[in-house]
């Protein structure tokens, strides 16, 4: 008889990580879902407080297969990204300009700074009083939003750039343009691709608010319309389009800062 | 001396910022480019902001919407904190609960404020929630990754030493985790005003959401550009008693300045 020699592990038997993860994570989903179940019957709650999984599969196949939901998805995916489009240039933009110019970078700078600690979303309603409820005050929202934490980030990566290098580049006089290209914009890179996050997820939010506020279309006007009419079922369902819709472009704009900046740090 | 001038430029230049601004306002105002209901100069909003001050009704409006904030924003980052230490300490937590946090976290959070309306009512209760489900998310990636990143050295030091899980977590790794944690606490305190002032759009009758939404739709906007600002100055505020904290906590760290690179686990 010989015994397995010391210390040894069948390689076989051993569950590899990935796999005790979606189970583990199938399992909470399971009690997830018996729990959503269990309250609707224990408390018999009427859909129009709690509707059914089922209601709201129904609720999202409607939207999505019917297409109920496309008009919606449309306009806050024009509100969201094209507002975010134009908060991200004039953030880029202004930031180089304030960057390269040192008594704007030290008037405008702590400025911004500060204006990032306030919810500028509460501007959402005169915003609508000015631009109307279509989707011009929607992307103005949306774009005052997107422009700050990308104007920080602008500078702040500009300023980063290496004091060494930027020496050597003026010893060997390079024009100004050279070095922002050459040293200081692949500094700031990794800075502006993370605001670029940051400023993709608050279009969303300045979307959707505006969208509750006052609008004609939208997943927040969707959402706000049928939680007047208690259909909660589609709220659920518009709720989770969102998400999806969100998390997927955050996921392509991660995507693109990986590849953009492949020397970066993974943070 | 130069360390003072320093200093002193580093007040006086954004205030000077924001007098120009000021000025470039108000001049745009009276030579009404565009019609004075629509932009009022900025005298009027600081009449605005005077006048409710005294009659009480901006403390009426600012009373509920600091309350909500500050209950939901200690009781979402104290949730988190618990959770992140939760997930970093037990792998089957981890296994269990990350992949769903993580697809709960794609959801814009405002988005719920309806869903939370229909069933909390505008009482405090829906506000704190969504209130801290908004600065959830912030702090619980900070924490988490600063739970994650303790010195393996000082563990295995205490250990060695016969120190227990609870003790080594309490001694080595919360302390070590203080510094992300409050980039995240920062980050969160506009969010949490922005969850309040979203529950208050949705439906309230009191606070300083409802207060901007009203006076927008019967066009008086000096009083709801006073609210506006009031609530920058209450983020502003909030914002250096973070900071603050920060400080004597971090004391080794001294003040950074405000985070630049804000959070996008928002």
């Amino acid at each position: 008889m010989s015994s397995p020699p010391a210390g040894s592990r069948q390689p076989g038997w051993a569950v590899p990580e990935s796999l005790k993860v979606v189970l583990a994570s199938a399992g909470t989903f399971c009690v997830l879902l018996l729990l959503w179940l269990g309250v609707i019957r224990a408390f018999a709650l009427p859909p129009e407080m709690l509707p059914s999984p089922a209601a709201v599969l129904v609720a999202l196949s409607d939207g999505w297969i019917g297409g109920t939901f496309w008009p919606h998805i449309a306009f806050t995916v024009q509100g969201s990204l094209g507002g975010w489009l134009i908060g991200v240039v004039i953030g880029v933009v202004a930031g180089v300009v304030v960057a390269e110019w040192r008594i704007a970078r030290q008037v405008f700078y702590p400025i911004v700074i500060g204006i990032q600690s306030m919810p500028t979303v509460a501007i959402a309603p005169l915003i609508i009083v000015y631009f109307g409820v279509g989707l011009p005050s929607k992307l103005v929202t949306v774009a005052l939003l997107c422009c700050f934490p990308v104007f920080v980030n602008t500078v702040a990566g500009l300023m980063s750039a290496d004091a060494r290098l930027l020496d050597l580049y003026r010893a060997a006089s390079a024009t100004r343009w050279r070095t922002l290209l050459d040293v200081k914009l692949p500094s700031a890179a990794d800075h502006m691709l993370a605001s670029l996050q940051i400023a993709l997820v608050l279009s969303f939010i300045g979307c959707v608010v505006s969208e509750f506020i006052a609008s004609r279309a939208g997943l927040g006007h969707l959402i706000k319309t049928y939680s007047n009419d208690l259909n909660v079922a589609v709220m659920f369902a518009a709720i989770a389009t969102l998400a999806v819709i969100g998390g997927g472009l955050g996921y392509l704009v991660a995507l693109m800062r990986r590849r953009v900046v492949f020397w970066g740090r993974q943070a | 001396m130069a360390w003072l001038a320093e200093r002193v430029r580093q007040v006086a230049y954004p205030a000077a910022g924001v007098a120009v601004l000021l000025l470039a306002w108000h001049v745009a105002a009276v030579a009404s480019w565009v019609p004075s209901y629509l932009l009022p100069e900025p005298l009027k909003v600081a009449a605005s902001i005077w006048r409710t001050t005294l009659d009480g009704t901006l403390w009426m409006h600012l009373k509920p919407t600091l309350q909500a904030t500050v209950v939901g924003y200690v009781a979402g980052s104290l949730v988190a904190i618990l959770l992140a230490a939760l997930v970093a300490e037990f792998k089957w937590v981890e296994r269990a609960l990350l992949l769903h946090l993580l697809a709960l976290q794609s959801i814009p959070k405002v988005s719920v404020a309806p869903l939370v309306f229909l069933w909390l009512g505008f009482d405090i209760g829906g506000k704190v929630l969504l209130v801290g489900l908004i600065c959830f998310f912030p702090v619980f990636a900070n924490a988490l990754a600063g739970f994650r990143a303790a010195d393996p050295n000082l563990i295995d030091l205490m250990r060695a030493a016969g120190a227990g899980r609870a003790h080594i977590w309490w001694h080595v790794k919360l302390p070590g985790a203080f510094s992300p944690i409050f980039a995240g606490l920062e980050v969160s305190v506009a969010f949490a005003l922005i969850g309040c002032v979203v529950m208050e759009f949705i439906g309230a009758t009191r606070g300083m959401g409802f207060m901007i939404q009203d006076a927008s739709n019967t066009f008086d906007l000096a009083l709801s550009l006073s609210a506006v600002i009031i609530l920058g100055l209450v983020g502003l505020f909030g914002n250096a008693l973070v900071r603050i904290a920060r400080a004597r906590m971090l004391f080794w760290e001294g003040d950074r300045g405000a985070g630049v690179v804000g959070s996008s686990h928002v």
